[in-house]
């Protein structure tokens, strides 16, 4: 827009919807912000005298947390959990794109196992995944370190979702291209390879950032093959110092710190990009 | 162990397991429905104290592992007097964590509608009251049905931390390891539970494209 | 200037004094206007001359610093039902349509009346239809607004506004947003209304619209108003260096 005026509209939707407040409408949201700041400060205040209240601040469910030996054994569960993570992510990248490719391939048969492969990880719990490689596969006489009895079924479950994402970069290049390609007589393979999968990546870029909370989140269920992540080391601190709350608090920061700054990240790397989250793939809170 | 032997003996445990997942999942996703609303609410409102807490309500949830929240909720809360039973703590969990994810796509939904939109309707002489029920509500609403329907599928996929606590009955990702305590019951018994959930899923996803198809806003 | 407001004489829109800042930016600087009943008036001047603002003050879609806006001689409500009461006797027009998207282009022209007039649903159908026969689109009334070229988008618009039965119409480029071929099914519609003995403010860059149609053309620049005047006086001798440097400019296109 040319004129002055854009500069005042407002940016976001949330503010738009409420136009300058006249005089009685300012009056009444300065007494309901008051109000509603003295609400929220009972509430947290309540939060904080509950904790008071049962001994929870007493300074020995805290001091350990002064001590650099805590910080070193969280800190290596956080490794942990960063390592199985990114394993797994780095496992479904190849599997997604794979997966694409299969429905995308324009071989029939191909392509409907390809759907159906996606569509089951998709619509299956991580936690299931990591019961079937805990419980169903020693049946079957494979042995595998709880590194892998963790990352595999994240990796599989973060698949079928990847899949989908890639499917949603490819279906964003303009058919235009693709056409033109042809018509220059590159091979359909060659123009997928070489025209449309590098766009396509570099679209997705963002997405495939935010999708890693998914799978950093999914790895959280470690202790169940005893894999040392984050949350498996905290278990044992807290059988060490008795400190139960306190651990799981600080933990709980922690992971939700990890995920806030990816997601910040992919939101990052898409303004930078000026390609945008394909959100409709991330609404996946497990 | 074959499908028939395992039906037979555990086919009763696998019923009552889908319908606890499934009644699980529905009322989750109703009160996350309602909380996603009081949250959006929040996070809409002119007033700032509650734009915060809104905001930092789903940064909270969205980005906590539902994991390690329901263990906070099992374990830590008794610590500080708040004793739930154990499916009330499941449903606590899942709801908070998918609520967060509703109050976003509520906001999408509402971001997409656009200013000029909220102006014609001022410059018409609508209230604030009309404009929200007639122009804003309505366009939210009809363009979060796909998001809301994925959103539900992970709702199904997420009660599946009942897995962890003891629960009465069991639900569809616990039964599997129920049934492996006891017996060897291989790859089938994995797969009876995983068609479950798959097919379930498959039918939210149908039929939510089938609405989101209806009533989507061509723009 | 006394109080007119009981007389007949007074003017349907009348801006006194009018200052806004955006920031440091000043974009309406000391801006007095006033537009009697039946007149047509046509503001142009560069981008960023204030002109849209200046438009859209008028119903309150931005507020302004200091000065006043009177309404058939009563101040311009800053709030509640008197200032939709107000908006509801002001059409506006916007460069981006900003038709409802989830309603179907008669829903968008009954809303108004049955939501805020307090019409029933028959009878600002009826009302409706007249208004989208008149300006052409009455064969689209069932389609949604997506399915429409902009021009049949913005003649929709139009006669959004007009089913309110304002007393005075406010146009913020209404053609700025159009393809050409489809800028004259708009402006056409314009001079119809200006025709029929509409109260309108337009703020437009179609000098041939304003020629034709303008009762008065009103030249802004840097948020002022540099010049006035009838529109062959104003196109043929502008008396401002700033004015001739604009038609200048613009001749050139």
């Amino acid at each position: 827009m040319s004129t002055m005026t854009s500069t005042s509209r407002p940016v976001s939707i949330r503010d738009a919807l409420y136009e300058a407040p006249g005089p009685k409408t300012l009056a009444k949201i300065r007494v309901g912000t008051a109000l509603t700041a003295v609400l929220v400060a009972l509430l947290l205040g309540f939060v904080v005298y509950q904790f008071w209240a049962t001994g929870q601040l007493s300074p020995r469910y805290w001091m350990f947390f002064t001590q650099l030996s805590t910080w070193r054994y969280l800190l290596a569960g956080l490794r942990g959990t960063l390592t199985v993570a990114l394993t797994a992510g780095g496992i479904a990248l190849v599997l997604g794109l794979a997966l694409m490719l299969g429905r995308t391939s324009g071989i029939r048969v191909l392509e409907a196992a390809c759907r159906v492969v996606t569509d089951f990880f998709r619509g299956v719990p991580s936690l299931l995944l990591i019961y079937f490689f805990f419980l169903v596969v020693p049946q079957y006489g494979i042995r595998m370190s709880s590194f892998w009895m963790l990352a595999l079924p994240v990796a599989l479950a973060a698949s079928g979702v990847l899949a989908e994402v890639f499917r949603a970069g490819v279906n964003a290049v303009p058919r235009g291209q693709t056409e033109a390609a042809l018509a220059l007589g590159m091979s359909p393979f060659r123009v997928k390879l070489k025209i449309v999968l590098p766009q396509a990546i570099r679209y997705v870029i963002p997405s495939l950032i935010s999708q890693l909370v998914v799978v950093v989140k999914d790895t959280t269920v470690a202790y169940v093959v005893s894999y040392p992540d984050m949350l498996q080391n905290a278990r044992v601190l807290i059988t060490n110092y008795d400190a139960l709350v306190s651990t799981y608090l600080v933990v709980a920061v922690i992971y939700i710190l990890l995920n806030y700054a990816i997601n910040q990240l992919s939101v990052y790397v898409a303004r930078r990009s000026g390609t945008r989250v394909v959100s409709r793939y991330s609404t996946n809170p497990a | 162990m074959g499908l028939s032997e395992l039906m037979a003996t555990y086919g009763r445990n696998y019923w009552e397991a889908l319908l606890s997942t499934w009644g699980m999942t529905a009322f989750c996703f109703a009160l996350v429905m309602a909380l996603a609303v009081v949250v959006t609410v929040m996070r809409v409102s002119p007033f700032k104290p509650l734009r915060l807490l809104g905001d930092g309500y789903v940064q909270v949830f969205r980005n906590i592992p539902g994991v390690a929240l329901l263990i906070i909720i099992v374990y830590a809360l008794p610590s500080l007097k708040l004793v739930l039973p154990y499916r009330t703590c499941v449903i606590l969990t899942v709801v908070l964590v998918a609520s967060a994810f509703g109050s976003e796509n509520f906001m999408t939904g509402i971001n997409t509608i656009g200013v000029g939109q909220i102006e014609a309707a001022r410059s018409l002489g609508l209230s604030f009251g009309q404009m929200l029920r007639r122009i804003v509500i309505p366009q939210a609403l009809r363009t979060t049905v796909l998001p809301m329907t994925n959103l539900l599928i992970a709702v199904l996929l997420t009660t599946s931390i009942g897995s962890q606590v003891p629960l009465d009955p069991l639900e569809l990702t616990g039964v599997v390891s129920y049934i492996n305590t006891r017996a060897t019951g291989g790859i089938l018994a994995f797969a009876v539970s995983a068609a479950g959930y798959a097919l379930t899923a498959v039918v939210i996803a149908f039929v939510g494209n089938r609405i989101d198809r209806k009533v989507r806003i061509v723009r | 200037m006394s109080n007119q407001s009981e007389s007949s004489m007074a003017p349907i829109i009348e801006l006194r004094h009018v200052d806004k800042h955006f920031g440091d930016l000043h974009v309406l600087k000391d801006v007095s206007l006033s537009v009697g009943k039946g007149e047509v008036v046509v503001v142009i001047g560069p981008s960023g001359s204030g002109k849209s603002t200046l438009c859209r003050a008028i119903n309150r879609l931005e507020t302004i610093d200091s000065g006043e806006i009177l309404i058939e001689g009563k101040p311009l409500p800053q709030e509640g039902r008197e200032l939709a009461a107000m908006r509801a006797e002001l059409g506006m027009v916007f460069q981006s349509f900003n038709l409802f998207a989830h309603m179907s282009i008669l829903q968008n022209v009954t809303l108004g009346p049955v939501e805020v007039l307090g019409l029933s649903k028959a009878e600002a159908e009826q009302r409706a239809m007249g208004l989208l026969d008149r300006v052409g689109v009455a064969s689209q009334a069932n389609k949604v607004p997506a399915q429409l070229s902009g021009g049949q988008q913005q003649r929709v618009a139009i006669a959004r506004s007009l089913a309110m039965h304002p007393k005075a119409m406010l146009f913020d480029e209404p053609t700025s947003a159009l393809d050409p071929e489809m800028i004259n099914e708009v402006l056409d519609v314009m001079v119809d209304l200006a025709r029929q003995g509409m109260t309108m403010i337009v703020v437009t860059h179609e000098m041939n619209f304003a020629r034709r149609v303008a009762d008065r053309v009103v030249f802004m620049a840097d948020g002022a108003i540099v010049e006035e005047g009838a529109p062959d006086a104003f196109f043929d001798h502008p008396q401002s260096q700033r004015a001739r440097d604009f038609l200048d400019s613009i001749k050139g296109h």
